[in-house]
């Protein structure tokens, strides 16, 4: 017979014992939606990658886009609504051709002329990457700059850090380095890294690719085991901090170092994935237990991260 | 697992094992109804699109006919469309809706629909006794031309002698019927048809009528259709039938060449009007009357009878029995009443092995359109969406096209590909007679959520997933397919429908399951070895 290993956490537990107890369902827009987000995020003070612009309706798609081909910057498209970095476009350069053409030049899609790039965000907007298929928002971001660390591990993309955050304390942390397998996106499905992050210390201590351990990351063959995330201690208080936005008890918090601005919130998740354990080799039970039994209530963030730092082992 | 949910679900399976109990042992209602006759839907209507056709032929009144209840047929419900335009006239050998001719110019739908049950016991004929007038009517040659009638009695010496019994006259044109008699239904002139023995049903019938009435035995032509029902031969075959009667040793006894046993009450068939004079030969007319018999359901138990004999005595639970609902109801409670078996199927499938499917419950619905259907062709049908679904993607993708127009567009193609398997499956299948596949908007719908739901994962997911989740919502549809197949399942929901509260009990216990599901053993299989 199988051996139950009892601290895993299954996604039948997930969503009977903690998203329907502790998640309001009322306050997943502001989870799902990163306009929502973005602007909760700044009521609360909490930092976040700079928005150059929204665009909302298809009528507001061409006078936005003259603004946006006269950005001398890198910039980042993002269905508001998307999941898992699906429909996201990462624009380097938009350059003008000799009949006064732009031409935007994207990590994804390669070069792509005016008429392309309006194609592309006229789909956004029609719901093509939203959670539920209806309208969408389009939320275009400045470009986060690469820390040199993490840039020289994966050229390809920048990895975002994900926390478990339970009841306001961080129980849980991965990082997902972007490979040349999943296109430069962070999903572990898509044949990303993830590694798993030892809380108190913050250093890397496993790491899986498609579900299989590995040490180094398979593009650049750098060691990832023992890395240590810079700026931990702020990872963790911006990640209790952020739980503070929304009512979500068992949320999932994306947090992104940008070289010049620091952690940011990257985008929230109120139904977190399984595969973090796998990252960590650990499951969430042992964790989830100890906070839902022991962890003092009315406690500010940094206390919070305090504690999470003592009791979860 | 959590004490209240094990106490809830508990309590409603005693609940309803208690209602159970308490209707087997108190009230002696079975636990399955038993089983006994067969029931058909019967659809007799004139057809608008060709009536113009053959408008001229028309006498001044038409006649629809409503079967009637014999020995081995009982009428047990009846709908008349546009009733208030005719008359219902009750002859003794079946009632007519009779429609005057401007009457149907005018209003042109008309429509009858009954349900009859057919048993298929070999019942005796009953003795009747025929009056003076009758045997006249019955013995009357007048409806034949003088040629006609010359050529009858040259070909009745030639077969028949003075000396012989009315038994061994019947046999020997019983005999020319059965070994020298072809069927062209092309050849229609009666002469033709004495001269060459050769014929369509209803001149077939003619000659053996009037061979009978040449020799003293009173004879008439009486109408009907032959089912085949539908558990032994998959399809309801029914032929438009013209049957002979004759009256001897004082019963009407019936003969026609394609049924066994003469004399006896014929099998599978049903009677839908004695005794066709001149202008109910318009019956034959496919252009004309279009002409159904359905199977009601593939059970053979009959509902009315079982709720007469067994429920009706108890007052109080025979207004909650379901055998009180009209029987077209009934059938389609037959599998509603499954639909909560169904759901429990896809609970077990998503929460204790990890299935997925697009939508939650698009499988049941994959499931009531391979029931509505038949279920290969559906099957294939399916399988084929999702093919063209996927090449359809790329192309789609080159485009560059919107979210709605492109869904739109597949919609198009399925509607389209629906039309062709349509087409595709009646290939033999004679049109308006033999085929029960019946086109109606249910299964479109079912396949347009199916679509819709299948191209958005297709664009959001990536083909990998969409595979996934295809092949398991087959999985659960498939499986639950042959559940709802299940003949006996279907009688005992319908015949205790509080065995639901019980699913409810299961649900509850699987929603409150915390554990693994099996495909998270492999997900885990990593960790789990620690």
């Amino acid at each position: 017979m199988f051996k139950f290993n009892k601290d895993i956490l299954t996604n039948n537990f997930r969503i009977s014992q903690l998203i329907q107890k502790y998640n309001q369902r009322e306050d997943y827009p502001i989870v799902d939606n990163k306009i929502l987000t973005a602007k909760k995020a700044q009521t609360f003070n909490v930092p976040i990658p700079e928005n150059l612009l929204f665009i909302e309706t298809h009528g507001q798609l061409k006078p936005k886009l003259e603004i946006l081909s006269k950005l001398d910057d890198s910039f980042v498209v993002k269905p508001s609504e998307g999941t898992q970095g699906g429909g996201i476009l990462i624009v380097d350069k938009v350059s003008s051709t000799n009949d006064s053409d732009h031409i935007f030049h994207t990590t994804r899609l390669g070069s792509l002329n005016i008429y392309e790039f309006k194609h592309y965000l006229s789909g956004i907007l029609s719901g093509l990457y939203s959670l539920k298929g209806h309208k969408d928002f389009i939320l275009i971001q400045e470009k986060i700059s690469n820390i040199n660390v993490f840039h020289e591990i994966s050229p390809s993309g920048i990895p975002d850090i994900r926390i478990i955050v339970l009841l306001g304390f961080p129980i849980m942390a991965m990082i997902r380095f972007p490979t040349l397998l999943s296109g430069g996106r962070g999903n572990l499905h898509l044949g990303a890294v993830g590694s798993g992050i030892h809380l108190q210390s913050g250093k890397i201590f496993h790491s899986i690719q498609n579900n299989r351990s590995i040490d180094i990351h398979p593009d650049t063959g750098k060691q990832l085991l023992g890395l240590k995330i810079p700026l931990w201690e702020d990872v963790l208080e911006l990640a209790a901090r952020s739980s503070e936005i929304a009512r979500i008890g068992y949320l999932g918090v994306d947090i992104v170092v940008d070289k010049n601005k620091g952690a940011l919130l990257l985008e929230m998740n109120a139904r977190p994935g399984l595969s973090i354990q796998l990252a960590n080799q650990k499951g969430l039970r042992g964790a989830i237990n100890t906070v839902l039994k022991k962890a003092p209530p009315d406690l500010n963030y940094k206390d919070r991260v305090k504690w999470s730092l003592e009791n979860i082992k | 697992m959590n004490k209240k949910a094990i106490s809830a679900s508990f309590v409603l399976i005693l609940f309803s094992l208690g209602i159970l109990l308490y209707k087997i042992y108190v009230l002696k209602i079975p636990f399955l109804p038993y089983k006994s006759q067969n029931n058909w839907r019967y659809e007799i209507k004139i057809n608008k699109n060709t009536y113009s056709l053959i408008e001229n032929q028309l006498a001044e009144k038409i006649y629809l006919p409503i079967p009637p209840n014999l020995e081995n047929q009982q009428l047990t419900e009846l709908k008349i469309e546009n009733m208030k335009y005719g008359t219902i006239s009750d002859a003794p050998n079946g009632k007519l809706f009779v429609i005057d001719k401007e009457t149907l110019q005018k209003h042109k739908q008309f429509k009858i629909e009954a349900n009859i049950v057919i048993s298929n016991k070999r019942n005796p004929i009953k003795k009747t006794t025929l009056d003076e007038e009758s045997r006249i009517k019955y013995l009357s040659l007048s409806w034949l031309t003088e040629e006609e009638l010359n050529l009858v009695k040259a070909l009745n010496n030639s077969l028949i002698f003075k000396e012989d019994s009315p038994q061994s006259v019947l046999d020997k044109i019983t005999y020319l019927l059965l070994d020298e008699f072809v069927i062209k239904p092309e050849i229609t002139d009666f002469r033709e048809v004495i001269e060459m023995k050769n014929g369509d049903s209803l001149s077939q019938a003619k000659l053996f009528m009037a061979l009978c009435r040449l020799n003293n035995i009173p004879s008439r032509i009486s109408f009907g259709t032959s089912v085949i029902d539908a558990e032994n031969e998959k399809k309801v075959k029914h032929i438009r039938l013209f049957i002979n009667e004759y009256y001897v040793d004082n019963k009407w006894q019936f003969f026609h060449p394609d049924f066994p046993n003469i004399g006896t009450i014929p099998q599978n068939f049903l009677l839908i009007h004695r005794d066709i004079t001149p202008e109910l030969e318009l019956l034959n007319s496919r252009d004309f009357y279009s002409i159904q018999v359905k199977p009601v359901r593939k059970t053979f138990f009959d509902s009315k009878e079982y709720f007469e004999n067994t429920i009706i005595k108890h007052d109080n639970y025979a207004n909650f029995s379901l055998y009180r609902l009209p029987l077209g109801t009934q059938s389609i409670f037959y599998t509603l009443l499954l639909i909560p078996i169904g759901t429990l199927i896809l609970s077990i499938a998503r929460n204790f092995v990890g299935l997925y499917t697009f939508g939650v419950f698009t499988p049941i619905l994959l499931t009531l359109f391979f029931l509505e259907t038949n279920f290969l062709t559906s099957f294939l049908f399916l399988l084929s969406v999702f093919v063209v679904g996927i090449i359809m993607h790329y192309l789609l993708n080159k485009l560059y096209l919107l979210a709605v127009p492109r869904l739109s567009i597949m919609l198009t193609i399925t509607v389209i590909m629906y039309v062709g398997f349509a087409l595709l499956t009646s290939i033999d299948d004679n049109v308006n007679t033999s085929s029960t596949y019946t086109l109606n908007y249910f299964p479109i719908v079912i396949v347009s959520v199916f679509t819709e739901r299948f191209m958005i994962l297709l664009k959001e997911e990536g083909l990998r997933n969409t595979l996934t989740t295809f092949i398991g919502t087959l999985v659960i549809s498939t499986l639950c397919y042959f559940v709802f197949s299940i003949n006996i399942l279907n009688l005992v929901m319908f015949n205790n429908p509080e065995l639901l509260i019980i699913t409810i009990a299961l649900n509850i216990l699987i929603g409150s399951y915390t554990g693994f599901r099996l495909n998270e053993f492999f997900r885990f299989k990593e960790l789990l070895k620690k």
